[in-house]
């Protein structure tokens, strides 16, 4: 049986947003184990910026989808602005992100069939917020994409498609914005374009970050720099 | 648009500039289907099958000709007319699920319903699931679901607004045959539950049978057209 939802408790002001204590996760294929995160402890300070770095398949994007909800540990919690996230069941998780978390991952972030506009709104829409298409509309110019309110996913540049997608993520006003090599496939003056509007938002909104990369010149831009050695964060 | 509505392609071309000359991915394209009807585009790779389904569905805009759905000549809108016509009036299924990774099944269905603003939308969407035998995964991330399961919530996804045209790009591609089956008995009883008109990429002859006609592509243009690449042709609708 499910273990009854924790009643909302009032954040300490200086409590971490997220705190992440003794997780681990293994994936299995048949008898093959892979022991992915061992006892990972990890805390997020409220309004900072924290890049996380690691070698490829060394368990960043587990982390993410851990820490976003996607995806419960096998052992260890994840509480979110105190709350256990595994108490919480599906619809709530779902309620949860949708309000609070903003995503972005390396692709696949945009509806192919709906505009640059039209895919801001939704997320909006789904956040529950009110003016969705002017809000859309208004965080696109914000964004330098004025020229591109109306273009399909597929006649956006790959930067433009991620900035999109930081728009989206923005979209429900996120306290916790997880950016997942979302620079990954750009190349290095729109990566630096992107990350700016990432940080931009952290500027004006005092959101606390997490972004996972592979290039070392971007984790220096954080006040945080994390690694992921072995199954566990270290700090840099 | 959710009345039914039929497509007209009028010498449709479209055509790329790339770096080693002008690629002619679609040429002289000219067919009509009647609301309601279906039709399987058929070729080998490469040969216009999804360029073709986008300028049908106004994800592509021609370089020449007239792409018209439901008497209305999208080729020709504004692109806020042609995403509000994309919105209202179509569903796509994609081979690539394009289902957004951190949503649930049904807040993924719910995408097109949200647009409109639809207050029941959570209810009808998990309704829709059920009735594609997805009842236990509503609240499901991708994920953590099976490729045929995915593809079922891609199709209620398209099909929840109830559209008056379905396009699907290779919707039974990577599935294993009772998946295909599944996923195309599902394509077809919406089309008849909708009166829908129905076109569906496919490479598989069993799926194309299934559907009222179907048109061959090679190298952009209908199979049996003799015309060169500067003469637009009618292409072939076997029946």
């Amino acid at each position: 049986m499910r273990p009854a939802p924790q009643e909302p408790q009032p954040p300490e002001a200086n409590a971490p947003l997220v705190r992440a204590e003794g997780l681990s996760k293994t994936f299995r294929d048949g008898l093959i184990e892979t022991h992915v995160l061992s006892s990972v402890r990890l805390q997020l300070a409220r309004g900072e910026t924290n890049s996380l770095v690691g070698a490829s398949g060394s368990g960043k994007s587990t982390l993410i989808s851990l820490l976003a909800g996607l995806m419960l540990p096998e052992s260890g919690k994840v509480f979110f602005d105190g709350r256990d996230i595994a108490a919480l069941d599906d619809t709530e998780r779902a309620l949860m992100r949708a309000r609070r978390i903003g995503i972005v991952l390396q692709s696949g972030n945009l509806i192919p069939f709906l505009t640059a506009v039209e895919n801001v709104e939704l997320a909006i829409d789904l956040a529950g917020g009110d003016r969705a298409s002017a809000r859309a509309r208004e965080l696109l110019l914000d964004l330098g994409l004025a020229r591109r309110l109306h273009h399909l996913p597929r006649r956006l540049s790959g930067g433009e498609a991620q900035r999109v997608s930081v728009a989206v993520a923005l979209a429900n006003r996120p306290d916790l914005l997880l950016a997942d090599e979302a620079t990954g496939e750009l190349d290095s003056a729109s990566a630096e374009q992107v990350m700016d509007l990432i940080f931009d938002a952290w500027e004006q909104r005092g959101l606390t970050v997490l972004f996972v990369t592979h290039s070392s010149e971007l984790a220096l831009r954080a006040q945080r720099r994390l690694c992921l050695v072995d199954g566990e964060v270290r700090r840099v | 648009m959710n009345r039914p509505a039929g497509i007209r392609l009028e010498s449709v071309s479209k055509q790329y500039e790339t770096p080693a000359g002008v690629v002619h991915a679609v040429h002289g394209i000219t067919f009509e289907m009647g609301p309601g009807s279906s039709l399987a585009i058929t070729g080998p790779s490469g040969s216009g099958k999804s360029t073709l389904l986008g300028l049908i569905g106004g994800l592509e805009t021609p370089t020449a000709g007239r792409v018209s759905i439901g008497g209305t000549e999208i080729s020709s809108l504004p692109e806020p007319q042609r995403a509000r016509l994309r919105r209202d009036g179509l569903g796509f299924v994609f081979q690539s699920d394009s289902l957004l990774p951190f949503l649930t099944a049904v807040e993924n269905v719910g995408l097109q319903l949200a647009l409109h603003g639809a207050a029941d939308g959570h209810e009808r969407c998990a309704e829709l699931l059920a009735r594609l035998g997805l009842a236990g995964e509503v609240d499901k991330l991708p994920d953590q679901l099976s490729g045929g399961q995915r593809r079922r919530v891609a199709v209620a996804r398209a099909l929840i607004h109830q559209p008056a045209v379905i396009l699907a790009d290779e919707p039974t591609g990577s599935l294993d045959a009772g998946s295909s089956a599944a996923v195309i008995d599902l394509l077809l009883d919406a089309q008849a539950e909708l009166a829908a008109t129905l076109v569906v990429v496919t490479h598989d002859p069993g799926v194309a049978r299934r559907l009222d006609r179907t048109l061959t592509l090679r190298d952009g243009q209908s199979v049996d057209g003799t015309a060169g690449p500067r003469q637009p042709q009618q292409g072939r609708v076997d029946a």
